[in-house]
């Protein structure tokens, strides 16, 4: 790996990050938005949430993976029952760390 | 401990130490989502030819796992500057909608501190935000206790990754690559009430599976979230209706 490359790899990729992080925020957030448009945005959160979530279970390295070596999917029933019951989010976390760690020794 | 995302506890009056606690609280799950993936690129990285300075200045200056993970396998294959930025744009390309959903939360914000917000906006701060500022307005030193923080455990995660190399343990041997999901299911499931909140999560995460499923790849969170909006739209149509 050539030396200037890297540093000129970290200073534009670091720029195009904060570009794309705080362009919207800069530019919306003394923008008077209209209440229908805030009525549907009310939903953005969760439609956001629920699909990093479900990506994150069903695709852990980016591909739809559904066979039983991703132990993710059966890691998830757990940690869905106690995020629904408790509403904890350290207790999820760990519940799930667990469920993820358990599969993994039954299975392999 | 008292990590309680849950709409109802009342918010006292705090000072500007009980908003640095809070912040400080909030960010503890952090240790386990950032912690290890921070580590395993510092790894990655310096196995790959990356000095530890260099390593350490990219978690610190690009502050996004999968960018980063996607460039090091890029500058290993002498892949051109061009290439790189692009792979970089197109992954981080969501960030325009978690800021854009974050950004009336923060109209109290003058200029420079939204600028500072952008620069440590990642998902799961987003997602620990988000659920913040759904049910009180954000306190500002709560805000950026929460993302320095945050900020820190990716540096310092990196840093033990370059500093300890192979002798760090493989994450997935103990379960805690489902940290980050975890924590996404954790704070989604407190925000969904109402029929209309539960149709538009199904409607996304079915959406996110069937474009994960035909190759959508880092394009998917951005198509299933569309997806989902035009259900929120069609929900609130007929509630009028």
């Amino acid at each position: 790996m050539e030396t200037s490359v890297i540093y000129y790899a970290i200073l534009g990729m670091g720029l195009i990050s904060i570009a794309v992080k705080a362009a919207p925020i800069m530019l919306l957030a003394r923008r008077r938005l209209s209440s229908s448009v805030l009525e549907v945005g009310r939903f953005l959160p969760i439609a956001v949430l629920s699909a990093m979530a479900v990506s994150g279970v069903f695709a852990p390295g980016g591909r739809l993976e559904l066979g039983a070596e991703n132990v993710f999917l059966a890691a998830a029933l757990p940690t869905l029952v106690v995020a629904v019951v408790t509403r904890q989010m350290l207790l999820t976390i760990v519940v799930g760390i667990l469920a993820t760690a358990l599969a993994r020794w039954l299975l392999f | 401990m008292d990590i309680k995302t849950e709409s109802s506890d009342a918010e006292p009056a705090r000072g500007k130490w009980g908003d640095i606690r809070r912040g400080v609280i909030l960010t503890l799950p952090m240790l386990v989502v950032f912690g290890p993936i921070g580590a395993t690129f510092g790894v990655i990285a310096v196995e790959a030819g990356m000095s530890p300075f260099q390593t350490i200045l990219m978690s610190f200056v690009v502050y996004t796992g999968a960018a980063q993970l996607a460039a090091i396998q890029l500058l290993i294959f002498d892949a051109p500057l061009v290439t790189i930025y692009l792979t970089t744009l197109v992954i981080n390309f969501r960030y325009l909608v978690l800021s854009a959903t974050l950004a009336p939360h923060l109209s109290t914000f003058g200029f420079l501190p939204r600028l500072f917000y952008g620069l440590q906006l990642t998902d799961a701060s987003f997602a620990i935000h988000v659920s913040r500022f759904a049910k009180a307005p954000p306190r500002r030193v709560e805000v950026f206790t929460t993302n320095i923080f945050a900020h820190i455990i990716w540096v310092v995660g990196t840093s033990i990754g370059v500093l300890a190399g192979s002798a760090v343990p493989d994450p997935t041997q103990f379960g805690i690559d489902f940290a980050m999901p975890a924590m996404f299911i954790a704070l989604a499931i407190p925000l969904i009430k109402s029929k209309a909140e539960v149709a538009v999560a199904i409607t996304s995460g079915v959406a996110a599976i069937g474009f994960n499923a035909i190759g959508f790849q880092h394009w998917t969170i951005l198509a299933a979230t569309a997806v989902a909006m035009t259900v929120a739209f069609g929900a609130i149509r007929w509630k009028r209706a």
